[in-house]
């Protein structure tokens, strides 16, 4: 046994002797190592891939990538930083150099890691500061220049909709280890929907540097290199061309847009109207710009297409309408006399205009209010309890998107308002409300909140007659459609056959006596429309109108929102007209109407 | 030295070699902890902010708590080694329930932001006691193998049956009060490997392996060692080529073998053939937990030794940045505090399981020289200390606190210059770390005091 100790001694000598014929072998008989003996460090340098390009849907470009060169710092390897040397290089006021560096160093006090990292020390140097600095670059050790891509939206246009990409701000920084200082992000619209598609994979390079801040050749042959991939091109469903004759009506008016294909779903024009070139969320434009849109008591940065809204007005009725006939308290026949209101009480009535007594199609047509809150009233006490009821009709209207986001891609999107019975409940208490006390629905009015996108998706389910695809603004991602499961069916769960009626109140709206959109007509097409007036508490009135057309296979309908612009046909239905003209027909026959509302100034 | 020639009071018995080279191990760690930070970034290595003077702190409590142990009761390491051993495994039970996350594995009590504790350094210290205490007792004296409980057979069943068949080859029949006999000892080992290996800490688990090697001195069968040789030797060679061409290669040997040496004896037929289905059903085993059972990280951890470009941004990229620093090194070094490889941090780790890079980097060939003959020196001279205890104690300690040693040498160093999988472990004495530093205190100054009183041993 004793011999065994001899095993242990062997074990161990044996693994030492063959540790330093290793080690000799290494670190004597190796070149291999000797390269980086002499060199200062390595540097890992990023790759930016090229931010993915945004075209509209008939390949117009909407985004794309110019070039622009930023003094980048390593701040781990500068020793003393020679500000005033730096700014008389590069031309660039003491000032600024003086508080970027400071920026630097506050951002390695929160975050050490970022000692190490490269960023950006002054962004947008001219190519004659460049080169001055590049001469002289030895003498800031940590410093070098670095090309870089940055975003450039050739038409000053459907900034809501486009959204923008900017530098990631330290918020984005503390959230998402994949941002470092410098990267860009999108931070709105499709920049911001598309975000992991457009920004594409960065790459990285290693490199030998040297004492004199030198690159020496690629790392172990760029074995540890990857090359970035660029970011995915998409194409938007946006129609660049109606979406500037859309932004150019709304010129002087506070309001929204909103274009759809109901086929597809496909949002064709989104404005928001007051607007702002997207090209001011770039660069050095951002400084010039950002505080004064912020301020602006108009309110230019605000998506107003898809913000929560105003009431709907009587476009809600034709829904009401078709939720009424799905449940059967009204068929096509039923006329409810009106006599210029409906009788809430002996004290109140909501008044209508003065017209004959109507058929549900005709009540479309004129949209008579008596109309609107006997169908809601039926509605609301088919069942047992007046609070089921109304859960029922709830359901129903959200089945039409109200109350939703409608499953749309914009990230600002809102839901709108659609009170649940639980919001009553709040209100008035549990049992102390019925049909009669929210009669309001009925005509879209009351506490009711919806944009332009829900009420161009009724006009969509109209069109559709009976479903909707979620509107959306991508439509390819380099040239290969979006999966269809990205954007799905919707269904209302109203009979087909029941829209017919919609159709036909509609055309009558704008095509027959006692219509309420006539202005609206034209004379080649066929258009179908409905008008309304969202009730505004602070000041005039807001026009609402919705349309589709043409009669077969509808190719585009539209919601639009005029904000104090009175009754629907005043200004909202002509603005959608033209709008559907220029599109299907490319032309504008009527020159005055066009003229008319150009010159209109609303502000 | 003999052993007369150390007299006097207890500072005259004590191993002063072995102490020094602790002492030089240890400054060199805390100097090249203090090295691998980047220049500008560097404090003075007294400053407890920084990991330099955490460590010179540790070194302190280190060094009070080895004289301590050099002015305590010798008796008191066997007599409490069971109360000990409890306290080990109910701190690992412990960290299971409120233990931290502190780089990939839940090893760690967190006290507050100076202090925390790594339970698994202490279990080991208590391992050893636990497993020298019962080896202390030697087969031929340990009481008869008696009734134990099922749950102790199923816990360690793989075990029974590897011993039992070992048992069985040695050619005098199975006796089952051997195999129980070490079976208890794998017992003490595989509790607290147990419940490290459930706390995520690959590295402090393949430790105990080292306390295996330990008891081959104590009469355990060698031919388990010969036979772990092997199969570590066929499981390598098996990711290389395809398994059943290394089968081939078996048989083709086996009967080289026995018309060769064995002559062909007829009784040796049975037990060769024995031996080659047990190795090629290693091989297949082998190669399928390999593609199978192993995690993909841990799968490149290995293939790595072959080819570090395998996976150049991963497993290899660690150990080709910390073979490039020490490579950097060349013969002199670049000199102290001029390693700039290691102090901008390309390897990581680069305080803790990789600081022989820095040592490398700085000091060259000649630096590495150094600290592999201290290591060599300290655990040769451990092994033959070991050997002339008196008390069998002292000795099965001795033995299992230079295979722990040699485990953590082997390993670390291995790593560093991709000759062993990079599993994690620190590099005794040396790598960052105040639990590490204190255990390995632990062990290699309780083995000096009862080096210390080997005199007073009565035969
Ligand atoms: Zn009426």
């Amino acid at each position: 046994m004793e011999n065994r100790q001899r095993i242990y001694l062997v074990l161990i000598v044996l693994v030492g002797l063959i540790f330093w014929v290793r080690l000799f072998f290494l670190q004597g008989l190796d070149d291999r190592f000797k390269l980086a003996a002499d060199t200062y460090s390595i540097r890992r340098l990023v790759n930016q891939p090229l931010r993915g390009n945004i075209f509209d849907r008939k390949g117009r470009v909407l985004a794309t990538n110019d070039f622009a060169f930023d003094l980048m710092v390593i701040p781990l390897e500068t020793k003393e930083m020679d500000t005033l040397a730096l700014a008389a290089l590069t031309e660039v006021p003491i000032e600024e150099v003086r508080k970027a560096w400071e920026k630097v160093n506050k951002n390695i006090e929160k975050k050490r890691r970022f000692k190490k990292q490269p960023q950006p020390l002054i962004r947008d140097l001219s190519q004659k500061s460049i080169a001055a600095f590049q001469e002289k670059m030895y003498r800031f050790p940590g410093l070098y220049v670095e090309k870089r891509s940055v975003r450039r939206y050739p038409e000053p246009h459907a900034a809501h909709a486009l959204g923008y990409a900017r530098e990631a701000d330290a918020s984005v920084l503390e959230k998402d280890a994949y941002y470092q200082p410098g990267d860009y992000v999108g931070v709105a619209g499709i920049e911001r929907a598309y975000e992991t598609y457009l920004r594409g994979i960065k790459g990285v390079r290693k490199v030998y540097v040297d004492v004199r801040n030198n690159e020496k050749g690629s790392y172990m042959d760029g074995l540890y290199d990857t090359l970035p991939v660029p970011g995915a091109d998409l194409m938007s469903t946006l129609d660049i061309e109606l979406q500037k004759y859309a932004e150019l009506l709304m010129q002087g008016k506070r309001g929204a847009i909103v274009a759809i294909e109901p086929a597809t779903g496909e949002i064709l024009v989104l404005v928001s109207s007051p607007s702002y070139d997207p090209n001011w969320m770039v660069g050095r434009n951002l400084r010039q710009h950002y505080g004064a849109l912020i301020l602006d008591p108009a309110k230019p940065m605000l998506n107003r297409a898809v913000m929560d809204g105003y009431p709907p007005g009587s476009t809600f009725k034709v829904m009401n309408a078709m939720l009424g006939l799905q449940a059967g308290v009204i068929n096509p026949a039923t006329v409810v006399p009106c006599g210029g209101g409906f009788r809430l009480s002996a004290a109140h009535t909501v008044g209508c205009h003065g017209h004959p007594n109507a058929d549900l199609r005709f009540s479309i047509t004129t949209s008579c209010n008596a109309y609107y809150c006997h169908v809601f009233n039926e509605l609301t006490k088919t069942n047992s309890s007046p609070r089921q009821a109304y859960k029922d009709w709830y359901l129903g209207a959200q089945r039409f998107g109200f109350g939703t986001k409608l499953g749309t891609d914009i990230p600002e999107a809102k839901s709108g308002l659609l009170p649940s019975p639980e919001y009553y409940d709040r209100m008035h208490g549990l049992g102390k409300w019925r049909g009669l006390t929210i009669i309001s629905l009925g005509i879209g009015q009351g506490e009711l909140k919806a944009n332009a996108l829900h009420i161009a998706n009724l006009a969509a389910i109209i069109a559709n007659r009976g479903y909707f695809i979620s509107p959306h603004l991508g439509k390819a991602l380099n040239g290969k459609p979006m999966p269809d499961t990205l954007f799905k069916h919707n269904y209302t769960r109203v009979d087909t056959a029941h829209f017919q009626i919609a159709w036909e109140g509609m055309y009558g709206a704008v095509h027959k006596p006692g219509g309420t959109a006539k202005i609206a007509r034209l004379d080649s097409i066929a258009v179908y429309g409905k008008t309304g007036t969202a009730q505004n508490p602070h000041g005039k009135d807001h026009s609402v109108f919705m349309a589709f057309a043409p009669s077969k296979s509808p190719k585009i309908a539209i919601g639009v929102f005029v904000e104090n612009g009175g009754f629907g046909a005043t200004y909202a239905a002509p603005i959608a007209s033209l709008i559907i003209e220029k599109y299907l027909t490319d032309t504008i026959t009527r020159a005055g109407l066009e003229e008319r509302l150009l010159k209109t100034r609303l502000e | 030295m003999s052993t007369q020639d150390r007299r006097g009071g207890l500072l005259g018995q004590v191993d002063w070699v072995l102490i020094g080279i602790y002492l030089t191990l240890a400054l060199i760690g805390w100097m090249h902890v203090w090295s691998a930070v980047p220049n500008q970034e560097r404090v003075s290595p007294f400053d407890v902010s920084s990991e330099a003077g955490k460590q010179f702190a540790w070194l302190l409590i280190c060094l009070l708590v080895g004289a301590a142990l050099l002015l305590s009761d010798t008796n008191l390491f066997y007599a409490f080694r069971w109360p000990f051993f409890g306290i080990g495994v109910a701190l690992l039970l412990l960290v299971l329930v409120i233990g931290q996350e502190v780089g990939g594995n839940k090893s760690w009590i967190v006290l507050n932001s100076f202090i925390k504790i790594q339970p698994s350094e202490f279990a080991k210290y208590v391992t050893a006691l636990a497993l020298a205490g019962y080896l202390s007792t030697p087969l031929h004296l340990s009481p008869p193998a008696g009734r134990w409980p099922t749950l102790f057979w199923i816990f360690l069943a793989p075990i029974t049956l590897i011993l039992s068949i070992t048992d069985l080859l040695l050619g005098q029949g199975l006796q089952m009060k051997r195999v129980v006999y070490w079976l208890k000892a794998f017992a003490i080992i595989g509790i607290p490997a147990v419940l490290v290996l459930a706390e995520k800490d690959t590295g402090s688990t393949l430790v105990y392996a080292a306390f295996v090697l330990a008891m081959f001195r104590f009469g355990l069968y060698l031919l388990l060692l010969y036979l772990g040789i092997i199969l570590a030797f066929l499981f390598l060679t098996s990711l290389l080529i395809q398994p059943w061409i290394l089968i081939l290669g078996l048989v083709l040997v086996s009967i080289a073998i026995w018309l060769l040496i064995l002559e062909r004896s007829r009784k040796a037929i049975l037990p060769m053939g024995f031996f080659l289905v047990l190795l090629s059903g290693f091989t297949l085993g082998g190669r399928w937990v390999f593609d199978h059972v192993l995690m993909p990280h841990q799968r490149t951890r290995i293939m790595v030794l072959f080819n570090p470009d395998l996976d150049p941004k991963g497993s290899g990229w660690n150990v080709n940045n910390s073979k490039m620093a020490i490579g950097s090194g060349s013969w002199f070094g670049k000199g102290f505090l001029n390693g700039t490889l290691t102090q901008l941090k390309f390897v990581p780790k680069q305080h803790t399981d990789f600081i022989f890079s820095a040592i490398g980097e700085q000091w060259g060939l000649l630096g590495t020289t150094v600290v592999i003959l201290l290591f060599l020196t300290l655990m040769m001279r451990l092994i033959l200390r070991a050997e002339m205890q008196r008390s069998p104690f002292a000795k099965a300690f001795g033995y299992i606190v230079a295979c722990v040693l040699f485990f953590h040498f082997f390993m670390n160093i291995g790593t560093t210059i991709g000759l062993a999988p990079a599993v994690g472990v620190p590099l005794p004495f040396i790598s960052y770390g105040g639990s590490s530093l204190l255990g390995f205190t632990l062990l290699l100054f309780t083995f000096i005091k009862l080096d210390a009183h080997n005199l007073e041993v009565l035969r």
